[in-house]
């Protein structure tokens, strides 16, 4: 009976994967091969889009900016620490700033060499500080950011997670 | 005492960072500040002094301007994002080291360690890492030094 469940369970696996299977999280695999290349072209992985949670017809920057945080506040100093990121869908073009939290929440700095890929979420960019640049990539959604953080040029790479607040935390 | 760019000898500065949203700590605190800088012969910027108006020191001892966080020495970061800046140990050893010596001072947290004198005259406690408070006490003191006085 153990080896049955053995054979058995990546022959499933393998049919759950087929291009065209349904998923459960309601996205359909398309068989690039019968993609014509025209196709694949205007699709929309190259256009920028925004994220699904942001209000992008609504004057108001805030609710076209999602803020991202791994901030956090001694009880015993009152000290805040760690980092947060705004990303701003500003006419067609992704915008990002990071406040540094030393003590208090810093004023924010623009993102350099940002850039979202729609298609897949993931993200890269970089943040100047007073002698070097710390780099990030990972993958964006509407709860979180993650992936990887190298800080310092002389830092190890460290995969770190920012949550979603609803505003910049003050 | 600390250097210019040609080698010469000058007074060690303390300095606000344009982000510090309050500078109005008591004048004892920027003594001490400044002290500490010579002590350590580096420059300090302050990223952090006063939080609320008042001599009450509940919850924070910035709350009554008797307390400052050191975001960088030299014009070195200390860290960033709760990470140490590995550059900069020397120099955190110097600052932390040289608060450790200082009387007046009250609590000595950074990346380091946490040391706490509880009043004037007694030697500081190191305190460690032993309970989920005290982790987060030194989790949150990675990317910068902060110092507060009796």
């Amino acid at each position: 009976m153990r080896l049955r469940k053995w054979i058995l369970l990546p022959v499933l696996l393998l049919a759950a994967c087929q291009p065209g299977a349904p998923r459960d999280d309601g996205v359909e695999l398309v068989d690039t091969a019968n993609v014509d290349e025209a196709e694949i072209m205007s699709s929309d992985a190259v256009v920028p889009v925004p994220l699904a949670c942001m209000d992008v017809d609504s004057d108001s920057p805030e609710t076209r900016t999602l803020t991202y945080s791994n901030v956090i506040t001694s009880d015993i100093t009152g000290d805040m620490s760690g980092l947060e990121f705004a990303f701003r869908w500003n006419g067609g073009v992704w915008e990002g700033t990071s406040r540094k939290a030393a003590g208090e929440l810093g004023l924010p700095r623009p993102m350099e060499a940002l850039l979202v890929d729609s298609a897949s979420w993931s993200i890269s960019f970089m943040i100047p500080n007073s002698r070097d640049t710390s780099r990030f990539q990972g993958s964006l959604s509407c709860d979180s950011l993650w992936g990887t953080y190298k800080t310092y040029r002389t830092s190890r790479d460290r995969i770190t997670s920012f949550r979603r607040v609803d505003k910049a935390e003050n | 005492m600390c250097e210019d760019e040609n080698g010469n000898t000058r007074p060690c500065r303390v300095e606000w960072s344009d982000e510090a949203s309050n500078t109005n700590v008591t004048a004892e605190t920027m003594e001490a500040a400044q002290q500490l800088a010579d002590n350590a012969d580096v420059d300090l910027l302050l990223s952090s002094g006063r939080r609320a108006e008042g001599s009450n020191c509940n919850g924070s001892r910035h709350n009554c301007g008797k307390a400052f966080d050191i975001k960088a020495i030299n014009g070195v970061d200390i860290g960033d994002g709760q990470e140490m800046n590995p550059d900069a140990i020397s120099l955190i050893s110097r600052v932390q080291g040289a608060a450790f010596e200082m009387n007046q001072v009250r609590e000595n947290y950074g990346p380091l360690g946490l040391w706490k004198a509880e009043s004037a005259g007694l030697a500081p406690n190191r305190i460690g890492y032993s309970t989920r408070s005290r982790r987060s006490l030194g989790l949150g003191h990675l990317d910068h030094i902060h110092i507060s006085i009796q």
